[in-house]
């Protein structure tokens, strides 16, 4: 198996047959291998424990454990130590020791130090469903060319979550174990079923005075209907705005349509000031959509942003599902494309930081978080097992449910394989518990899934299976053609290499990214 | 500990008492009384500390101690505990000026550390009631912190338990630090025998000396010390306790400095605080000072990357023992006025130095100190 566009390389699963089964070998059963290297005089003086590796085109190689903790080792150290002749009292043997990729004396400790660590990065886990998207109307005023949700104008009929639905929703909402309840209301537009919305979150709140849990609300919405009475009532229930921003006014109208024909980033950038004046500049976080008519103007985008004093960027590309496969050719780019203009705003915005104007990119963010840090990071669409169901869900307007927006989005394209089942005929035990949430769980585990097993970003990835299967048919997906791979593989190889670099300025940046703390702070 | 040197009458034993300056005759107390002349009434007065010098070598009727140094008259205050001794000594076990007064659990230690300060010893049977009796003549108004150290305090599980609940109801304020070597906590009951007692003040202090178990154990002189301590600390934070992280810099791991940094971040991230420290050249360290000793310049880039490192990922960090002119600026912040008064002082260059009040200073008790101490002279 061969990556596309990685030449450089050399592919893991290529180099590593052997290997990899002495590595699991020595990773799974500690105990049994301590006795064979006796038996069998095994010339290793010392246990490998279980790691995933890359070959970096600059001669070196980098380790990756179990713990997610790394390590650049020179070609030739790497080879003496898969060989077994590595100088023990060498600093690398040391090196390697201190992050439990070997085991010189006994193994328990270190198998507890990688287990503890493991423990916490999956801790996410214990929590369960924490996120519950609500889709309260498939209504909206706006028909914008990349749009998931497939939304229909606003006189459209029987497409607006009842009552009754409503309270069945979040009667099933509360059956989550998980002690933090985000509910996320969606649509199309949310504040066009707006009298549902109020109902839903009083109604949240009255059973959230027995459950006692950390109850949070968002709504995303694209600003253009908001009313002052609505933002108090937001500013009531403290209730988290979320929007959308593709850039300056020509890049944002461009695929940001309006039904009625008037420019979509006039009525934002207008309700954006009301926004701000009744709740409080931080009120409204916008998200963006990276189209092929933005990808080349990033720049502008973030000084956009910047303009308009937000505090960060979410560098996301165009998913290719809903109206936007239809309208694939007019908003698609290669992935070297993106990943070539991801490195080039990345760099700007890094410059920024350090010339003393602080903006954060949260994608790299989250990512430096998994590869710098031991802490559990939870992110729905990047999860191992994957996100869907168990970390987040989304409730259809008639009740049914979905394990990620996608799986709505097929449905609504007749395809039904998704549905988890209806809260007014299913239990939540049928629902969370069945065999599709299963199936779809087991199958999307990095660590066992072909061409992830290997890959040495593993630990720091994850899956979505829904999208492997808009993709090509079936689940668990298939990684040389996946552009999703392709592009986390590219911005993983690309901060490493920021990593390998290790300039003290980049990595003071991104530590005040990862720790949300000002620049003069992290750095002495 | 302070201590000081006088002719002694009529102490037939050692008797432990706090400090008065004033002289209140028929205390209940029987404190003792701390004055440069003889009282003309010492009636109530459990022993009088002076530094008139004794008249004829003539015994005094009553007990005390004369021909003490000029010292004890600014040393000594109203409410310190001293331990006074038959022999004419005279050993300040309090100072209710100090931040760092501490509680000698034992002498006893199942380390044998190459840069051990001071050495174990054997205890005397009574120590748990010489401690506790000296808890109790202190006076529980401002006690801002007790250290409780040995030899290696858990050594005595129960005596600690004993002083840790005892610091509870009579201090309840007062925060605790509990020194150790942390390899006890590898059984989780000796955890819990301490957790149980719920001091809220308590931090556990355990000494780390490196990220690799070679080098660690060659440290504390003690195989295997290194795997207990590591599940020690595990245990530790499995009950949500406060845990710092000690760090003496020696010739032996200075040179992981950084490594044992990022092995502390991503193992031990529930950490309050990380302490790296000077060396005190003395006890078993003058006795290996050429295996252990190194002149803080020589590690002070790998310190400082180190240091970095942990305030990078919002570690409390500390530079202990280290005078500023050792320290890069960048690192100054960071350096503490850790040493003990008692044992706190500077070189005679020092007069002259304009960071002479905020300095950590250097251990008078150290035999060998960097030749790079140096005053400084301006702070452009």
């Amino acid at each position: 198996m061969s990556y596309p566009g990685s030449e450089e390389s050399v592919d893991v699963e290529k180099q590593s047959g052997p290997l990899r089964k002495i590595i699991f070998e020595h990773a799974f059963s500690p105990a049994q291998q301590q006795v064979k290297k006796n038996d069998n005089h095994e010339d290793r003086p010392f246990i490998i424990l279980p790691f995933t590796f890359r070959r970096l085109c600059d001669g070196q190689v980098l380790l990756v454990n179990q713990a997610g903790e790394f390590l650049f080792l020179p070609a030739d150290d790497f080879q003496s130590f898969v060989n077994g002749t590595l100088d023990l009292s060498s600093s690398t043997a040391a090196d390697l020791e201190s992050k439990q990729f070997v085991s010189l004396n006994n193994v328990e400790t270190p198998i507890d130090l990688l287990a503890t660590k493991l423990r916490t990065r999956k801790g996410y886990l214990r929590d369960f469903t924490a996120l519950h998207m609500i889709v309260l109307t498939c209504c909206c005023n706006c028909r914008c060319t990349y749009c998931q949700a497939s939304s229909l104008p606003e006189h459209a009929t029987n497409i607006n979550m009842s009552r009754e639905t409503a309270r069945r929703v979040v009667d099933m909402v509360f059956q989550s174990p998980s002690n933090n309840i985000k509910i996320e209301f969606q649509g199309g537009e949310p504040t066009l079923n707006w009298d549902v919305l109020t109902y839903i979150v009083q109604y949240a709140e009255t059973v959230n005075a027995r459950e006692k849990r950390v109850l949070e609300f968002v709504i995303c919405t694209n600003l253009t209907r908001i009313t002052e009475e609505m933002l108090h009532f937001l500013q009531a229930h403290h209730i988290h705005i979320s929007s959308s921003l593709d850039g300056p006014k020509n890049l944002h109208d461009r695929h940001r349509i309006l039904r009625d024909g008037s420019s979509s980033y006039d009525a934002f950038i207008k309700n954006l000031g009301l926004v701000r004046r009744i709740i409080g500049m931080n009120a409204c976080a916008p998200l963006l959509t990276i189209t092929r008519d933005n990808l080349h103007h990033l720049k502008d985008v973030v000084d956009e942003y910047r303009r308009l004093e937000f505090h960060g960027i979410f560098l996301r590309p165009v998913n290719p599902y809903g109206y936007a496969t239809d309208a694939w050719k007019n908003l698609c780019y290669s992935m070297d494309e993106f990943v070539h203009e991801y490195k080039s705003i990345l760099q700007y915005i890094i410059q920024l930081n350090i010339d003393g104007t602080p903006f954060v990119e949260y994608y790299t963010t989250l990512l430096l978080t998994r590869i710098l840090t031991p802490f559990s990071t939870g992110f729905m669409d990047l999860q191992s097992p994957a996100g869907a169901g168990i970390s987040g869900v989304i409730y259809d307007y008639d009740g049914s449910v979905y394990p990620t927006d996608e799986g709505r989005m097929l449905a609504r394209m007749n395809n039904k394989r998704f549905l988890l089942g209806n809260v007014q005929t299913n239990s939540y035990e049928e629902i969370f518990l069945g065999e599709s949430l299963r199936d779809l769980i087991s199958h999307s585990c990095v660590e066992t899934m072909p061409g992830c097993a290997a890959c040495a970003y593993q630990l720091y990835c994850g899956a979505d299976p829904v999208r492997n299967y808009v993709e090509c048919g079936d689940i668990t997906g298939h990684r040389p053609t996946s552009n999703f791979c392709k592009r986390n593989r590219a911005i993983f190889d690309h901060l490493f290499s920021l990593l390998r670099q290790d300039d003290p300025m980049t990595m003071d940046v991104f530590w005040s990214w990862i720790t949300n703390r000002p620049l003069q702070e992290v750095a002495i | 500990m302070r201590e000081y040197f006088g002719h002694p009458s009529k102490i037939t034993k050692p008797v432990m008492g706090r400090i008065t300056t004033k002289c209140k005759p028929f205390s209940f107390a029987k404190p003792v009384l701390v004055m440069s002349d003889v009282p003309k009434r010492w009636y109530g007065v459990g022993v009088v500390l002076t530094t008139t010098p004794q008249k004829d070598s003539h015994p005094r009727s009553f007990p005390c101690i004369e021909a003490l140094p000029d010292e004890i008259l600014t040393d000594l205050t109203d409410g310190d505990i001293v331990l006074i001794e038959p022999t004419g000594r005279v050993q300040q076990l309090w100072d209710v000026r100090s931040p760092h007064n501490i509680v000698m659990v034992t002498n006893s230690c199942n380390c044998r550390c190459m840069m051990c300060p001071q050495p174990s010893s054997t205890d005397s049977p009574d120590q748990l009631t010489f401690n506790l009796r000296m808890l109790q003549l202190i006076s529980n108004h401002n006690v801002s912190s007790i250290g409780l150290t040995g030899g290696e305090p858990t050594l005595r599980i129960n005596d600690l338990q004993t002083l840790i609940q005892f610091c509870k109801h009579k201090f309840p304020q007062t925060s605790l630090s509990l020194l150790s070597n942390g390899r006890a906590f590898c059984e989780r009951n000796t955890v819990r025998k301490l957790t149980a007692i719920q001091h809220p003040h308590l931090t556990y202090c355990i000494a780390l000396q490196s990220d690799v178990e070679r080098i660690h154990d060659k440290i504390v002189g003690a195989n295997g010390a290194f795997c207990e301590t590591i599940k020690g600390l595990h245990h530790l934070a499995l009950d949500r306790q406060m845990v710092e992280i000690r760090v003496v810099l020696m010739r032996e791991n200075v040179a992981r400095l950084p490594q044992l940094a990022e092995f502390i971040y991503r193992n031990f991230p529930f950490a309050i605080h990380i302490a790296f420290m000077g060396m005190e050249t003395t006890g078993l360290a003058w006795e290996h000072l050429d295996t252990v000793w190194v002149d803080p310049p020589e590690y002070m880039e790998n310190l400082q990357r180190a240091v970095q490192h942990l305030h990078q990922r919002r570690l409390h960090v500390s530079i202990y023992n280290i005078p500023k002119c050792l320290l890069p600026r960048e690192l100054w912040k960071f350096s503490r006025d850790s040493i003990s008064d008692w044992k706190k002082g500077f070189l005679p260059g020092c007069e002259g130095c304009v960071e002479h009040d905020n300095c950590s200073g250097i251990f008078t008790t150290s035999k060998k100190v960097s030749a790079g101490i140096a005053p400084i002279q301006n702070l452009l």
